[in-house]
């Protein structure tokens, strides 16, 4: 079995998970913003060292290095990207600016969003200077109304340069039905771009970064594209030649958020955002597929979000509908990974608006000033205070005993800020925070399954990151999920889920096909969309071989799957489905599509409408090559039931009924396959701590992994 | 049976005294439990309206005028997610009549699974495109609560296309007007009920689907509300509802406890009537003593015989969309946010219209008046330092509303009907008390809502987007300018002939004020051109707003300048259209604004060379391009000294005052002149 690596990077933390030889071990440093690949290497290298081996040794027999990273976000945030210059159809040079309407909106959560006195738009990617309009057009048909001229392409062109512009966007109306006005802008400036400039001032079509319907979101994505590309290219090298300093021949491969791996030159950098909870899922995903489970939620509880993936009938299916990233509303198609603002850094407070409400969230102390008991001057009472003072969490172990807790001054502001207002003991107010936080994550989890046409009670939740296995339970009583499983590796666990990830990419076109006379007359509708529907995905099939080929990898072995974007004529949201087929090839394909998509709309809205027309607004076309094979989970024997050797002993834990309870405490490294403890009890590793209520139950299976079930 | 006016007239938004069972019920929650079910019940009907902006096909449900509320067993609003706040008030007085006159009505009743209906702004509601639709939640035989959803649809089978007919003279031009009815029974709609209101609308497809889509949200919302009754029972539901209401209640007038008691006066004024151009007088008053506040409308101009009169509940609607988000915009919308405010209107007054009047426009009507209100909120809440913010002192986005509504087939050979979203929802924000207003700040009546992408518009209805620019000198000038609207030019394409109507205000009296020496944003009116085809086949540039359409294009090609409200009419392919969304008032005095930011918006083309050099009064440098900063400080004290000397004492300045009066031409629907409706 080769060895892979998979380094997770985060603002904070950098991850490295190694597997070699049937064993995973993983490293955790901190992040290094002024170079990222020794926080990289570190990480390999602690990981190493647990396997006893040198670092050259590691990375000559390292098969594949996966990567992912939320840098490319941060650098958007700080407005850290190129300069860039966009040229767009003249009269329309405003519209990135406008964005919908309201710009200011968009990935604000939305209490904030009722907010208009306090409205701000985000600074722009491109100032303003740097938008030109050509004057060309195409209209809604793909008809060309007017073609650029190239003294005015010439003009713009000189202006962008003279500006010092690294990158230049081409964003034209209908460019996606008809990529010729685009196509000849890019041509000329390939043909006058001086000498000097040419392969430092790249070029980025929309119509080739994204071709899909919607101007505003497909500009967006091109510019985001185009804005983070050199700063993403240069990061990697560095990255890259230090790890082939140290032996690594193969390519460095990067994480996606749809669910795959890719190299970076078969990488739009807006597919890297959000990689690392989409490879949580897949890991999730895989290591379900061990258990036959095909429904299961993720939920990750950090320091200051809860993210939260759904993976459905054993597929990672579910996109984000109404993409954002950062401020900026795209529409790429990506794993739907949703955020809310609940971690352990919350912040419980009294909305006066609601008489007094009790809640938390979502303002948080992040992890600096943190929450009180870290000492860091956090004033603030948070979900991990609430947690310290409940008894779950142990002030001399926490982080495997990295940070020490000051339970003191949590008990001093909690009892300043919500005890005393509620009229309630410290810890009957810790424990009404913990109430509210599981119940919001579970309510949040409930309606999000819900909305997508399931029940929640036929999930499986697997819950992970610090603070989760602490809440799993709490927020299970509003799931209501069968089991949740919690793994020992919690706290790596994207970067574990990365070693799942196959190369996989997604091709998307718009196709606007009216199926004129739904089921009554498929006939017609199939003489009418046949040919563009077979050539469409022909052609995706096509680019999608030569992109596999072209990882190094075997397009024979390539797995193609398709995907439908459909919704009733001039009906505003489009309903995802797979394709029951492949290619249109008799009417009675069509009579199968829409009843796809019938069904899929009855179970996530409730209704069908007989007689409305029909379109398949895009087709995506999802092409997936294995790799090296991620980590399966090695068996174990089942041993005795009995955990007593793990206990490492008794402390005063507060439970809601009947409250303190001296209450035993595991520890996590000595528990084994095969035992079981029923709650209360509490469950200490160096990076997960389980809290089990009574009434509860964990087990560790033959996986190593800890199941807990309600058990009355 | 006539109109119940003791339901509408007398204050029925304001919530009923809570029942002897709610105050048992509510005596027993747990406050953990009760702050986890109200979060769960927000939570449900946020799903709600997912629901149907999944389904729903009116443009305007992407422009978030929904809303989805949950309410108790008697009819009082306790919780609702909503596009626009103006629908707080909707679903209440139809609910309260289906329980007055309904419930044990033998040919009528209340069942579970029934689903009713209302569009009829004389039961409650605002004006007929607002089509709401509610169910009872039974359990155990009985009525514990209501849900209901709403959206604004832009067609109900009026003299014009588009629901808002601009030469309606009264109700019976307005189309189909539906009291509060019974369309569906054991969880189905009615098949003769989906006939008849097919039967009256341009669009068919759409008022079925979107009705459907409704239904569907409710179910949605029914069915979690049932899941907490099952899991916490009845009591628990009633004494929750009824709580929140009765907490924001408090919580409101606990706000405005805080600031200083005192009258706050402003007068607004609207340039149409519809069919028509005019001027109309609404001034406004504020006193506030304690934890009330009383609005004083009552010196309104009279009833207008076109489509802009209100309904005297509507005011009060209204006023949610601001509150909601200024004043209010942390506080959950429920019937008790209403409690501490008493509005007076008068009888006749284009703010208390009769029954018959035509009230379709009331949605173009009141936001200038409730605009002028933000202001007198602006000059209460700075005397209160926790106010003195921008969230809370910032003028409103501007509320002269416009928009554009197109009908006939369109390049897929399909008849449609809608209205151009982009326009009414890309309205400039008002200058705030440390910052400039946002250009392009979205629609009056909440900040959720969007507009749609060119290519949206252009794919299913037959037109072409020319520019979409932001208007030059679009915002109200002042020390924090305010943020600038959008001109919009659609040019009809693919299709030989299609009918246009242009709604909206502010073509010659400005609607977005300034404050505190801020400027008002400037007036706009529609241009079209009949012929504009040569614009992508000639050398000619691209205009980018109506003021360089009119220099651009061919002058033998047909200018109109029309007002904003103009009665439908034909217009053919090559032709043009121009209208702009507003702008927001401006914030202090513009020669107290930063002279660098002058040159930043000039450099931008937000603001004009003239504007900057003659009303923010900053001197360029020779080069044009760069401002002469000492010689912009002398230029503003000489301003300064010559506004001392233009100065008068008040009484000579208002005896000089009372001598002007406008052309008669302007007053003939004004009313008595100057004071238009004394009482």
């Amino acid at each position: 079995m080769t060895t892979t690596i998979d380094i997770d990077i985060g603002g904070t933390f950098t991850e490295a998970v190694v597997s070699r030889g049937g064993l995973v071990k993983w490293g955790k440093v901190a992040t290094t913003p002024y170079n990222l690949s020794l926080g990289a290497v570190n990480a390999i290298l602690e990981a190493s060292k647990q396997f006893q081996i040198g670092a050259q040794t590691l990375f000559e027999e390292t098969g594949i290095i996966r990567y992912s990273t939320t840098l490319a976000l941060n650098d958007l945030i700080q407005r850290k990207g190129a300069r860039l210059g966009l040229l767009t159809t003249a009269g329309l040079e405003d519209v990135i600016l406008i964005g919908r309407s309201r710009q200011w909106g968009d990935g604000l959560p939305r209490h904030l969003q009722r907010k208009t006195g306090a409205a701000s738009n985000p600074l722009p990617l491109i100032s303003e200077d740097a938008i030109i309009g050509i004057k060309e057009r195409t209209d809604s048909m793909g008809n060309v109304l007017a073609r650029p001229s190239r003294t005015e392409v010439v003009e713009a062109l000189r202006k962008l340069i003279t500006r010092g512009t690294r990158g230049i966007v081409i964003s034209f109306l209908w460019s996606f039905m008809n990529p010729s006005n685009e196509k000849y802008v890019a041509k000329v400036i390939e043909e006058e771009l001086p000498e000097a400039y040419l392969g430092s001032v790249p070029v980025f079509l929309s119509s080739e970064v994204q071709p899909k319907w919607l101007e505003y979101p497909r500009t967006m994505l091109t510019i985001l594209n185009a804005y983070l590309h050199m700063q993403m290219g240069e990061q990697l090298n560095e990255l890259g030649a230090q790890i082939r300093s140290m032996g690594y021949r193969k390519p460095l491969m990067l994480v996606h958020n749809t669910g795959g791996t890719a190299k970076l030159s078969r990488t739009k950098v807006t597919d890297t955002y959000n990689g690392g909870p989409v490879a949580g899922m897949v890991g999730s995903l895989e290591i379900g597929r061990l258990y036959g489970l095909k429904n299961i939620v993720t939920a990750e509880m950090g320091g200051t979000t809860f993210n939260m993936g759904v993976i459905s009938e054993g597929m990672l299916g579910n996109y984000e509908s109404n993409p954002v990233i950062d401020r900026w509303a795209v529409n790429s198609t990506y794993i739907e990974n949703k955020s809310i603002g609940a971690g352990g850094g919350s912040i419980a407070w009294f909305n006066e608006g609601m008489g007094g409400r009790l809640e938390v969230g979502p303002a948080s102390a992040s992890s600096n000033p943190g929450p009180v008991c870290y000492d860091l001057g956090g004033r603030e009472p948070t979900v991990t205070d609430a947690d310290l003072l409940l008894g779950y969490l142990n002030d001399k172990f926490f982080l495997g005993g990295r940070i020490r807790l000051n339970k003191d001054k949590a008990r001093r502001v909690f009892k300043e800020k919500v005890a005393d207002k509620l009229g309630a003991s410290v810890e009957e107010a810790a424990s009404a925070v913990k109430t509210v936080i599981d119940e919001k994550m579970g309510a949040e989890i409930a309606t999000d399954i819900s909305l997508k046409g399931y029940d929640p009670r036929e999930f499986a939740m697997f819950s992970f990151g610090g603070a989760g296995p602490v809440h799993c339970f709490g927020v299970n009583k509003q799931v209501r999920a069968r089991t949740i499983y919690c793994f020992r590796f919690g706290a790596v666990f994207d970067a574990l889920g990365a070693s799942f990830l196959d190369v996989r990419h997604i091709y998307e076109r718009s196709v606007g096909i009216t199926l004129s006379a739904p089921e009554e007359d498929s006939e017609l509708s199939y003489r009418a969309c046949a040919d563009t529907f077979n050539a469409t995905v022909n052609s995706m099939h096509e680019i999608a071989s030569r992109d596999i080929a072209s990882e190094g990898l075997d397009a024979r072995g390539m797995v193609t799957s398709l995907e439908l974007e459909m919704r009733y004529e001039t009906q505003l949201m489009v309903e995802r489905i797979p394709s029951p087929v492949s290619r249109v090839n008799t009417p009675s394909d069509i009579v199968a599509i829409i009843q796809k998509f019938k069904s899929q709309l009855l179970k996530s809205a409730g209704i069908t409408f007989p007689h409305a027309i029909i379109r398949i607004e895009s087709i995506r076309l999802l092409a997936q090559a294995p790799v090296e094979p991620g980590m399966p989970l090695q068996s174990h024997e089942l041993r005795s039931s009995d955990a007593s050797k793990a206990v490492k002993g008794r402390r005063e834990v507060f439970w809601p009924k009947p409250g303190f309870v001296l209450t035993p405490i595991f520890d996590l490294n000595k528990l084994e396959p095969g035992n079981s403890i029923d709650g209360p009890a509490i469950v200490e590793g160096e990076d997960t701590t389980i809290v089990v209520p009574e009434g509860g139950r964990v087990s560790v299976d033959r996986f190593d992994n800890c199941i807990i079930e309600e058990v009355r | 049976m006539p109109v119940d006016l003791e339901l509408v007239k007398e204050g029925r938004f304001k919530p009923e005294p809570p029942t002897a069972e709610e105050l048992a019920a509510m005596s027993k929650l747990d406050r953990v439990d009760y702050s986890i079910y109200t979060m769960r019940v927000e939570l449900a009907c946020r799903e709600s309206r997912e629901v149907l902006q999944k389904l729903g096909i009116s443009t305007l449900i992407r422009a978030g005028d929904t809303a989805h509320g949950v309410y108790t067993a008697n009819g009082d609003l306790s919780i609702a997610e909503v596009g626009t706040y103006l629908h707080v008030v909707t679903g209440i007085i139809p609910i309260k009549f289906v329980l007055k006159h309904y419930l044990d009505d033998p040919m009528v009743g209340v069942k579970d699974g029934d689903i009713f209906f209302c569009n009829e702004a004389v039961y409650g509601g605002i004006h007929n495109p607002d089509m709401i639709t509610f169910m009872p939640i039974y359990w155990a035989g009985r009525i514990i609560a209501w849900v209901a959803s709403a959206s604004h649809e832009p067609e109900t089978g009026a003299t014009e296309p588009g629901g808002m007919p601009s030469t309606a003279r009264s109700r019976y031009d307005e189309g189909l007007k539906v009291p509060p009815i019974k369309i569906g029974e054991q969880f189905k709609l009615k098949s003769d009920i989906i006939e008849l209101f097919e039967n009256n609308v341009r669009y068919p497809l759409m008022m079925t689907n979107d009705l459907a889509a409704r239904v569907a949200a409710c179910l949605t919302l029914r069915k979690r509300i049932l899941e907490i009754v099952e899991k916490k029972g009845a009591e628990f539901v009633l004494g929750t509802l009824r709580k929140m209401i009765i907490d924001t209640a408090e919580s409101v007038k606990e706000r405005i406890s805080k600031i200083p008691d005192g009258t706050y006066r402003h007068v607004a004024f609207l340039d149409t009537v519809g069919f028509g151009e005019g001027l109309l007088r609404l001034p406004i008053s504020l006193t506030k003593k304690k934890d009330r506040m009383v609005f004083d409308l009552t010196h309104a101009s009279p009833q207008t015989p076109g489509p802009y009169n209100s309904f005297e509940h509507t005011v009060e609607a209204v006023f949610a969309s601001l509150v909601f988000q200024y004043l209010l915009s942390d506080v959950p919308a429920s019937s008790g946010c209403l409690v501490p405010f008493e509005f007076k209107t008068t009888p006749g007054s284009c703010l208390n219209a009769k029954q018959d009047a035509a009230v379709s426009h009331v949605v173009y009507l009141l936001p200038v008046v409730i605009s002028a209100l933000q202001i007198l909120f602006i000059k209460a809440l700075y005397n209160v330092s926790e106010y003195r913010k921008e969230e809370y002192l910032a003028l409103p986005l501007n509320g002269g509303l416009r928009a554009l509504g197109v009908s006939g087939k369109n390049q897929w050979g399909k008849e449609v009907t809608t209205h151009l979203i982009a326009i009414g929802n890309s309205r400039g924000g008002g200058a705030r008390f440390s910052r400039d207003g946002v250009d392009s700040a979205g629609f009056w009546y909440c900040g959720y809502a969007e507009a749609a992408d060119c290519e949206q518009d252009e794919s299913a209805y037959p037109v072409l987007t020319v520019w979409r620019s932001f208007t030059p000198d679009g915002g109200g000038p002042g020390k924090y300018r305010g943020g600038t609207g959008v001109s919009f030019g659609y040019m009809i394409h693919n299709s030989e002939t299609i009918s246009l109507t242009t709604i909206g205000v502010g073509q010659r009296f400005p609607v977005a004020h300034g404050v505190f020496g801020g400027y008002p944003a400037g007036t706009r009116p529609v241009v079209t051109v009949d012929d504009a085809s040569s614009l992508y086949s000639t050398d000619s540039k691209v205009p980018t707003s109506d003021t360089s359409l009119v220099r651009l294009i061919r002058q033998d090609a047909g200018i109109r300048i029309q007002p904003n409200s103009t009665p439908t009419r034909a217009i053919r392919k090559g032709g043009l259209v121009a209208q702009c969304s507003g702008g927001g008032g401006g914030y202090g005095d513009p020669i107290e604004r930063d002279p660098n930011l002058v040159l930043r918006d000039v450099e931008t083309g937000r603001v004009s060379k003239w504007a900057a050099e003659n009303v923010y009064m900053v001197v360029f440098e020779q080069d044009g391009l760069h401002i002469d900063g000492k010689a912009t400080e002398e230029r503003r004290k000489i301003e300064r000294l010559e506004r001392r000397k233009r100065g008068t004492p008040f009484e000579s300045f208002e005896r000089e005052w009372n001598k002007l009066r406008p052309p008669d031409t302007a007053l003939r629907f004004y009313g008595e002149w100057p004071v238009p409706f004394p009482v």
